[in-house]
């Protein structure tokens, strides 16, 4: 294989003996072990890797990391493709697929260059002036092109093959950043004893070391740093692994990647891990980016940091070009030219400073480097690719020339990447010294070192990752080791200093030709800027959002600084006082899957099974999701649709008996010397009264004193009783009776156990309820006098200790039987091998809905926290000479000729349904608006012959036997109908009581 | 007569042997009786006295660490709230008809519950995945238990070996709760414990 | 992720608990006829910057109705005590009036 035209002799971090074949557009490519995509593209001598957002100009790599706002592209194929991966993040892999995503319709034919020529139309707050306004409609028809001409990838519709993961972890330091500072905390407070975490983004630890020479000191110093580490039982270090956000009370989120172990999700492999780090302090080392120089065509491919020239050449051996020019305001650009130098024909330095340090002046002059001061750029030659710079000297311009070269480096300083210590709402402060934000403060235990910190020396950084990692071992009580550091070089380079000498320059002089670029994802130029102070979006904020700058995926890592620095300028204010847009989670893009973890699939919501669950899947039955259980909806014996299915399953229970899985109720057992007290000022209704061996319904209200619940409540013993809730109540019931007893009423001496889960519970219903019992308890006595309706009676049946309570939901004759959850397999086949001979089969959920909607009995619809007792036509079960919760406000219920209280309707039009929720109105008053009322719950009545619902109406029961409107807007549909009492069926109850 | 169901039974297929070191197993506990005793405010010690006399043990101060007896482990779930875990045996009976009801209440959650455990060198690791506590072995010890979530259910995590840990989940949330297990341990490898044979028949502790 | 020392279970994400509302009134004694007091007990809330009573309930852990000081402008999370223990103090402290 060939090395590829970039490939270089410096020895670099890649290993040359495991060649990696991957291909991009199809086009068969190759790198090596250690390379990025970016490394290996730049190495075959690739420079336009992609077009640019709104011009469509041609771009190339600007960075070497995760600023890079240019180099994106969707890797891995098919279900697997990834849009907008960092081709700089993207570490090679043998067989990777890579995209590039802003070349539409083709390379060739680019439609989007056709933007070029209609640039001012793309300024700043194009898109609020031509769509947002009264064209908005145009939008409509514009959006699709425009999104698909622009210059991001596409979501894949397949579903995610990929396994990811989330975790908890917890440690006393978390070190976020293993750049010099960050090797030397995690050393430091190690040492101490304390347990630490160190994240890397980097599958390297070092940070900016890594793009020093191999070969130099600083790498025998990270090489046994890293060494001492590894060493250390205590420490953990995390790489391929972002913080993307800190949150309150200093939890932490990293996302690990494992893109690169190609990971199988069979075998349990995740490829992303979240990991949610609660750390009782924590050491941010995230260090600094280098930002880019704003002047005209400052975008051209071969434009780049001299930081990323330096990383490319010294960690992946790739020379970005022969002839390179490095422009800077500062001295660390000219670590890039010493370096590119043996390995490239020329390099000449342009520094915007008047003067450079003599110490530099002097390196520079003994490698032969020209270095011009004063320097300003008159212009950029070439469209794809930089041919050369026009330099001129001071703001005149009339000592220009040119200069021929396909590499610029330039560096406008670096700035400390502040966001993580921002997001817990502290803002960044400017710091007028290194022309740079840095952190505004640290929340308690949170400490910074190094270059976050404008500590951009080596030694320095070390130094302070040393403190702090001692800070923070001593915040979560450990002593510091005695045992000093291993020193740092001592040496600093000449660029190397403390002082850092810079002279911030937001805007070049000189260059009025060409765009110059402020940010390159978003194609934000300076004139965007200029418009948009013109027009008074001078707040940062509202500069954001007008100009789009610093959107898109790499949240203005490289813009927002320059920005900043020129929309100063413009408002004629200094740097610290115009502040920054505030930095939100996450700092790089996470994948929402691994946000997702494993809550997906049948992990996605918690879901509960009775104890009789397998039993009704091995029988037939069609389950249904009803909150979080599941429940049996029909059963197949009976038909093999629901529609057919339920009208069986009713029959059955009208004229024989049936069976019904009734577990889900929500269960309260309530003891204790106050336990009626307690139940008389809960409920509406009175309860100290009633009778050991009895039920009662209750109805429950909020302090509001509207409905809050329902359900029978029975009386075990003088201090005990067993209340039963609706299934959807039955968790804010329990909270709401702790709340009370533990907040308003401590007095009382009564304890509430929720025991749904202890008892599997089942409805024997129909008029053969009784025989039943008899056939599969032989020998006991279930007739009227020992158990009447709303009657109950513990039994004990072969040591399993059960609890048979006479109550109806369905209008029948029908008892409910509780007994333990592990017994309720048995006793379930029991009674229907028992009971075979009368016809008793289960019936499912849709039957029991439709049964009691023939009584007329309310439930999870008509149990609405917007009704009062009367519009349900319970007025008459509230005892007010009792004080109970809501009863002051319920007496002063809404009520009145236009109140919607309960009625039952019947359909008047043969072959016609009626719906839930459909709109009522008085028959031939016109079909608009809210209506009258609405329909909560409808069923087909099998032993009414039709429709019949029960819903709330205006004037309630006033209007019995009028004729109605039942209006389904949705389905155009009107069906005349009757308003009927609610109780359909034996409104006497004789069939309870038979 | 009627035959005793766990909330897995049946769900516990048994799997190839994983040959990794880092192979966990998770398993259901069966046989277990699980009485809620509970005092009011101002007779915690009454109960104490009572608990000592019928099971020889302490109830524990403190939510975290277990009052024990030869056959029973006493949890604090409450302020003034505790789960006595031992044997199907007389002992429930004796709680129960031993608490005057002027101290407290008795409630038993033998059915209500579920005990799942997982067990290897990588069961914390497989626990992080969904316990947002600090499983570390000096803060976590063994013995150590808490009250806590797992995805989205209310759960007591009782470390009861060096790598075993028991999980006490509500009976209808077992299958959710099962499932989540079995997928946590899959990176790691791992065998699914046997039912107990003898499952036990009937029932003993009355209400 | 906002975090709370339960006084039995110990420190937990706020995931285990639920919320139980402002804190800072004294609820009307049962039986309390004035509907103004009712009226003003669960209608009219404050809207501080700054230290909040209010309820959560550890019910994923202990079950206990807690009474926690939250900052609602840095979610911090001060004092929590056992709500039973608040007694006649539920209507005093930083957030009350």
């Amino acid at each position: 294989m060939t090395p590829g035209p970039g490939r270089v002799r410096a020895a670099g971090r890649i290993d040359r003996d495991r060649p990696l074949g991957f291909s991009l557009d199809g086009r068969a490519l190759t790198g090596y072990q250690g390379d990025t995509l970016a490394s290996a593209l730049l190495a075959g001598g690739a420079r336009v890797i992609g077009r640019s957002f709104k011009y469509h100009r041609p771009r190339g790599f600007l960075t070497a990391g995760v600023d890079d706002p240019n180099g994106l592209f969707t890797v891995g194929e098919g279900d697997r493709a990834e849009p907008n991966a960092q081709g700089t993040m993207v570490e090679l892999t043998e067989g990777l697929s890579a995209r590039s995503q802003n070349a539409w319709p083709s390379v060739r034919f680019d439609l989007g260059a056709v933007n070029a020529w209609f640039a001012p139309l793309l300024r700043a707050g194009f898109y609020y002036k031509t769509f947002m306004g009264p064209t908005r409609r145009s939008w409509m028809t514009y959006e699709r092109l425009i999104r698909r001409a622009a210059g991001l990838g596409a979501a894949r519709h397949e579903p995610d093959p990929d396994r990811y993961e989330t975790r908890y972890a917890f440690t006393d330091v978390l070190v976020i950043g293993a750049g010099p500072a960050g090797l030397g905390a995690a050393l430091a407070a190690a040492r101490s004893g304390a347990r630490v975490m160190l994240a890397e983004q980097d599958g390297l630890l070092g940070g900016t070391l890594l793009a020093d020479p191999v070969t130099g000191d600083t790498e025998v110093w990270r090489t046994r740093m890293e060494a001492e580490l590894r060493s250390l039982a205590g420490l953990q270090i995390l790489r391929h692994t972002t913080a993307v956000g800190v949150y309150d009370g200093g939890t932490v989120v990293l996302v690990t990647r494992r893109d690169h172990c190609r990971p199988d999700p069979a075998a349990g492999e995740a490829l992303q891990i979240v990991t949610t780090v609660r750390a009782k302090a924590l050491i941010h080392a995230t260090g600094a980016i280098e930002r880019p120089l704003v002047f005209g065509d400052n975008d051209r491919p071969g434009i780049m940091l001299a930081s990323a020239a330096r990383a490319y050449l010294n960690r992946y051996a790739v020379a970005c070009g022969r002839r390179a020019v490095v422009l800077t305001n500062n001295d660390s650009a000219y670590a890039a030219a010493f370096d590119l130098l043996p390995h490239i024909d020329s390099v000449m330095v342009a520094d915007v400073r008047r003067d450079v340090h003599p110490s530099l002046a002097a390196q520079a002059a003994s490698l032969g480097i020209e270095v011009q001061t004063s320097a300003v750029v008159a212009g950029v030659l070439g469209r794809a690719a930089v041919r050369g710079v026009v330099l001129g000297r001071g703001e005149g311009r009339s000592r220009l020339r040119s200069i021929a070269c396909d590499l610029v480096c330039m560096s406008g300083g670096w700035s400390p990447l502040a966001h993580l210590s921002c997001h817990g709402g502290i803002k960044p402060r400017y710091r007028k010294d290194r022309a740079a934000f840095v952190p505004g403060g640290y929340a308690p235990g949170h400490f910074g070192a190094g270059a976050l910190t404008g500590a951009f020396s080596l030694p320095t950084a070390v130094e302070e990752g040393w403190e702090a990692g001692h800070l923070a071992a001593a915040f979560c009580g450990f002593t510091p080791a005695a045992q000093g550091l291993q020193s740092a070089p001592q040496a600093a380079a000449p660029w190397d200093s403390d002082s850092h000498r810079i002279e911030p320059v937001w805007q070049l002089p000189g260059a009025r030709a060409g765009k110059a670029f402020v940010d390159f994802q978003n194609d934000v130029t300076v004139r965007d800027l200029v418009i948009a102070h013109q027009e008074g979006y001078g707040s940062l904020e509202h500069l954001k959002r007008y100009t789009t700058l610093g959107m898109g995926t790499d949240q203005g890592k490289t813009s927002n600084i320059n920005a900043l620095g020129i929309m100063a300028g413009l408002r004629g204010i200094g740097l610290e006082d115009a502040g920054t847009t505030t930095f939100r989670p996450p700092f790089t893009a996470v994948r929402v899957g691994a946000l997702a973890g494993r809550h997906v699939g049948r992990h996605f919501r918690p879901m509960r099974r009775s104890s009789l669950h397998d039993w009704h899947l091995a029988h037939g039955a069609q389950m249904i999701e009803a909150g979080p259980w599941l429940r049996p909806w029909y059963y197949l014996w009976a038909g093999a649709t629901v529609e057919r299915a339920y009208l069986e399953e009713m029959r059955l229970v009208r004229h024989a008996v049936g069976l019904s899985d009734i577990s889900t109720l929500g269960k309260i057992d309530v003891q204790g010397p106050d336990a009626a007290e307690f139940l008389d000022r809960v409920y509406v209704n009175g309860f100290a009264r009633l009778p050991v061996g009895k039920a009662r319904y209750g109805v429950m209200l909020s302090d509001a004193g509207t409905i809050f619940d329902d359900g029978t409540t029975t009386r075990l013993a003088d201090t005990r009783y067993f209340m039963t809730t609706t299934t959807a109540g039955a968790e804010e019931v329990l909270c709401w009776l702790e709340f009370l007893l533990q907040t308003a009423w401590p007095d009382l001496r009564v304890h509430v156990t929720c025991v749904t889960d202890e008892w599997a519970g089942m409805a024997i219903a129909g008029p053969r309820a009784r025989d039943a019992l008899e056939r599969a308890f032989p020998g006991q006595d279930f007739s009227n006098p020992t158990l009447p309706h709303m009657g109950c009676r513990d039994l004990v049946v072969g040591r399993v200790p059960m609890r048979l309570i006479r109550l109806s939901f369905s209008g029948e004759l029908a008892y409910e039987l509780y007994v333990p959850a592990g017994l309720g397999p048995a006793v379930w086949e029991h009674m229907l091998l028992s009971g075979e001979p009368l016809g008793m089969r289960p019936y499912g959920l849709e039957a029991l809905a439709a049964l009691r909607i023939e009584k007329g009995h309310i439930a999870g619809s008509e149990v609405d926290p917007r009704l009062s007792l009367a519009d349900l036509g319970l007025g008459r079960l509230a005892r007010y000479e009792k004080p109970f919760v809501g009863r002051e406000l319920a007496a002063r219920a809404a009520s009145g000729p236009e109140r919607a209280s309960l009625v039952g309707i019947e359909c008047l039009e043969p072959g016609k349904r009626l719906r839930g929720g459909a709109i009522l109105f008085a028959a031939g008053e016109p079909v608009r608006g809210h209506g009258r009322g609405y329909v909560t719950s409808v069923t087909w009545s099998p032993t009414l012959e039709k429709f019949i619902a029960i819903g709330l109406f205006a004037g309630g029961l006033d209007h019995l036997g009028e004729e109605i409107v039942c209006a389904f807007p949705l389905k155009g549909e009107r069906v005349r109908a009757r308003i009927t009492s609610p109780v359909f069926l034996d409104p006497k109850g004789e069939r309870l009581h038979v | 007569m009627f035959e005793h169901r766990t909330a897995l039974a049946g769900r516990l297929q048994p799997r190839p042997a994983s040959p990794a070191t880092s192979a966990l197993i998770v398993g259901e506990v069966s046989g277990f009786a699980l009485l809620q005793v509970s005092a009011f405010l101002d007779s915690v010690g009454e109960l104490d006295r009572i608990v000592r006399r019928v099971l020889g043990a302490s109830l524990p101060q403190r939510v975290g660490s277990t009052g024990r007896s030869p056959d029973h482990h006493i949890f604090k779930v409450g302020p003034e709230q505790f789960w006595v875990v031992g044997p199907q045996d007389a002992w429930i009976a004796s709680l129960q008809d031993g608490v005057p009801r002027e101290i407290g209440s008795t409630v038993s959650l033998s059915h209500g519950r579920t005990r799942l455990f997982i067990d290897g060198v990588s069961s914390r690791a497989a626990l992080s995945r969904g316990i947002a506590l600090d499983l570390h072995p000096e803060v976590f010890r063994p013995d150590a238990y808490a009250l806590t979530d797992l995805q989205h259910t209310p759960v007591l995590l009782h470390r009861t070996g060096q790598h075993r840990y028991e999980l006490y989940v509500l009976r209808t949330y077992a299958v959710w709760v099962w499932e989540w297990l079995t997928d946590a341990v899959l990176p790691f490898g791992y065998a699914v414990a046997p039912a107990a044979a003898s499952a036990s028949k009937g029932h003993t502790d009355r209400e | 992720m906002l975090a709370i020392h339960c006084p039995l279970c110990g420190e937990r994400p706020y995931t285990e608990f639920r919320y139980g509302g402002d804190a800072s009134k004294r609820r009307p004694a049962l039986g309390t006829m004035a509907p103004e007091a009712w009226h003003d007990y669960l209608f009219l809330f404050d809207n501080p910057k700054g230290p909040h009573r209010e309820f959560w309930q550890h019910d994923q852990g202990c079950r206990q109705w807690l009474l926690v000081v939250r900052d609602t402008a840095t979610n911090a999370v001060g004092e929590v005590i056992l709500a039973r223990n608040a007694g006649a103090g539920a209507g005093e402290g930083p957030g009350g009036r």
